[in-house]
């Protein structure tokens, strides 16, 4: 396996992306704390020639700098999602020193930041872009990943063309769809269907995603359904079952209740029989 | 057939047209023969040297100078004959013309053009019967390079771009129309009428002139890509079989820069049919080496070449490479998030590691058009499933032929 990650660093290819900026890969207009937006947001460790350790101090003073940001603007999305950013980042230092423990606490600082920012943006309209919803969906829990896939579409999406739009929303319809949540993802297939018209895609392939994706809805609810049946009558044999010593246990005390009636009759009887 | 009134009236108006098409205008409108046959042209901006030939092995060459635009009658021989000419511009946004003739004239602006006409010329006036000008010099709207394509998908309120062709306001099909009268005793005895009209080869290389030197938002290089020559734009080739998707450009005219896109793209899928191939019956391990179930779906073609303008609506990336015809963008035919997504970057890349001494191209894994970091592609800390990140958070694979120079994605 070794081999191949080393195949992987030798195929790294000699085309470069310009520089960016934090508001460039964005898309936002920041103006405050712009100079610490961009520094976090073109973090790269790899490409960064400071060695770990280093770079784990920087990371931790951008961190406190970001906390203290918080502590005067707590209720600003865009912090939070600094905050996630540069948590990811330390996470990424943290596992090329190979401390799992210490990457997951990262990951999991990360993805509470990202709620955090997600919460503050429930109101339209929303002050995070769909860029920013495109990087926050990795490694959150799937019903919030759901929510930013589907504040990344309401933001238009990130994508360069018209065809990743609508991939945007297939991965909605399909998250919603390994979740169980049938309804809501044959919602969503509509509205994906209705995207396809707007955008005039005439594409038939297009139509052969949706007629795909209606294939695994429809499979999902008769699984479901053929699961609920055959748990639904599985309960009804543990009822029946349930009941067994329920039942005898009643037998048992009428057995119980006429041995002791038995018993003092004959009692009586012999008694009876003394006393003449 | 008996004779009436009405058939003589219309004999007469036959007998008229025929007069008035006996001679016409005749169009000089480009140096390049092609495009002066069809009575088209580009408008190049004066004092600016813009590199001609955009495919990657085009000899160097500049861009001629603006040449003016020659409307000309045969000789008017009558000397009591005057000549007035007419230059109508259907948008005010192309600005005024720059007459080269040695007669002037007036020009009034209407609600929604702008109209210039010559004195009634007469005979004392040499060369009346030829009017020269030049069109005023095209600029690029907005004035900055920036993306258009806005949050909730509507127009970013500096943003440039238009997905369409002829936009009135990113990418108008210049044309001027002229008009000619020819005047006895002060009435209009001849009108003579002809269009001078970019067509769509012309149309292409406006745009990319007009992005020439133009400011880029944010950081990276200012507009600096070459005009490809007119015969450097042609037709859309199918592409292979065995991909779905989109054609070899999404762009909506109907022609292309094809700077060996065609071959990327077969060479791409036959490394992916010999990867799938290759994994029916050989598992695919993850990074704990447990089996991976790998999908059979074909690969879908996301983009190819793309017209400046269409490349301004969706990216910042003045220079993108998108633009020179050399680079293409395959997608996963799967749900993105999902796990088989990921299998299928993952085992195209494998599939390209492999070739790599036999498919001369650059590539790179991209999500969100940021091309995936070293640590992407050992780690797998989100979602942990086996799959380095670099797999599970790509959008899509890029592949671009060599340029010499450092290009943009």
């Amino acid at each position: 396996m070794k081999k191949i990650i080393l195949l992987f660093f030798c195929g790294l290819p000699a085309i470069t992306l310009a520089d960016v900026s934090f508001n460039e890969m964005f898309d936002l207009d920041l103006t405050e704390n712009i100079a610490l937006a961009d520094r976090v947001a073109t973090y790269q460790s790899s490409d960064i020639a400071l060695d770990l350790a280093a770079q784990k101090t920087e990371l931790e003073n951008l961190q406190q700098q970001i906390e203290a940001m918080i502590r005067a603007q707590p209720n600003d999305p865009i912090l939070q999602f600094i905050n996630g950013m540069n948590h990811n980042n330390l996470a990424a230092v943290f596992a090329a020193q190979e401390r799992t423990e210490a990457t997951k606490v990262q990951i999991d600082e990360r993805n509470l930041a990202y709620q955090k920012a997600m919460l503050l943006d429930r109101t339209p309209p929303l002050r995070l872009s769909a860029a920013v919803y495109a990087a926050m969906k990795y490694g959150l829990p799937e019903a919030e990943k759901i929510k930013a896939i589907e504040s990344e579409i309401k933001g238009g999406g990130s994508g360069d063309s018209d065809d990743q739009f609508i991939q945007l929303h297939w991965s909605r319809v399909n998250a919603l769809e390994k979740s169980g949540r049938h309804a809501e993802a044959q919602k969503a297939l509509t509205e994906m269907q209705r995207e396809i018209n707007k955008r005039e895609l005439k594409n038939p392939d297009y139509q052969r995603i949706v007629d795909r994706v209606q294939k695994e809805i429809d499979q999902g609810r008769a699984a479901d359904t053929t699961t609920q049946a055959s748990t639904s009558a599985k309960s009804d044999n543990q009822n029946s079952t349930a009941d067994q010593p329920v039942t005898l246990n009643k037998n048992t005390l009428w057995i119980i209740f006429f041995g002791a009636l038995t018993l003092v009759s004959i009692w009586m009887v012999v008694r009876a029989l003394r006393s003449k | 057939m008996p004779a009436n009134p009405g058939r003589i009236i219309i004999l007469l108006c036959a007998l008229a047209v025929t007069r008035l098409s006996a001679q016409q205008i005749t169009l000089t409108t480009s140096a390049d023969a092609e495009s002066n046959a069809a009575h088209s042209f580009v408008v190049v901006p004066a004092a600016k040297n813009i590199p001609h030939g955009i495919k990657h092995n085009a000899p160097p060459g500049v861009l001629t100078a603006q040449t003016p635009f020659i409307a000309q009658l045969e000789p008017i021989t009558d000397a009591a004959a005057m000549v007035q000419w007419q230059v109508t511009i259907p948008a005010k946004s192309y600005g005024d013309i720059e007459l080269v003739s040695k007669f002037s004239g007036n020009t009034s602006r209407e609600q929604d053009k702008i109209i210039w006409r010559s004195q009634p010329l007469p005979a004392t006036i040499a060369d009346r019967h030829i009017l020269i000008f030049k069109p005023a010099t095209s600029t690029h709207k907005p004035v900055i390079y920036r993306r258009g394509l806005g949050p909730n998908g509507e127009r970013h309120p500096q943003g440039g771009g238009t997905r369409l062709m002829d936009d009135n306001i990113y990418n108008p099909r210049l044309t001027y129309q002229i008009h000619v009268d020819i005047l006895r005793n002060a009435i209009i005895s001849e009108s003579y009428n002809a269009t001078i009209s970019m067509d769509d080869k012309d149309l292409i290389r406006q745009e990319y002139i007009n992005h020439s030197g133009i400011k880029r938002y944010g950081f990276g290089g200012d507009g600096n890509l070459p005009v490809p020559r007119r015969d450097e734009l042609t037709s859309i080739p199918a592409k292979p079989a065995n991909v779905i998707g989109n054609p070899l450009t999404e762009s909506a005219y109907g022609m292309l820069v094809n700077d060996g896109i065609l071959n990327l793209v077969q060479k791409a899928s036959e490394i992916y049919s010999e990867q799938l191939e290759y994994y029916r019956s050989n598992p695919l391990l993850d990074l704990n080496k447990t089996a991976l179930e790998v999908p059979q779906s074909k690969l879908w073609l996301s983009g190819g070449w793309r017209n400046p303008e269409r490349n301004e609506w969706f990216s910042n990336a003045a220079n993108g490479i998108h633009q020179r015809g050399g680079a293409v963008d395959l997608i996963a035919n799967e749900p993105p998030g999902d796990k088989n997504n990921a299998i299928v970057y993952w085992l195209m890349w494998k599939g390209l590691e492999k070739h790599k001494k036999d498919f001369d191209a650059y590539w790179q894994l991209e999500t969100r058009g940021r091309p995936m970091r070293t640590n992407e592609f050992k780690e797998d800390i989100e979602p942990v499933n086996g799959i380095p990140d670099a797999f599970d958070k790509a959008d899509h694979l890029h592949i671009n032929i060599h340029y010499d120079a450092t290009v943009e994605e």
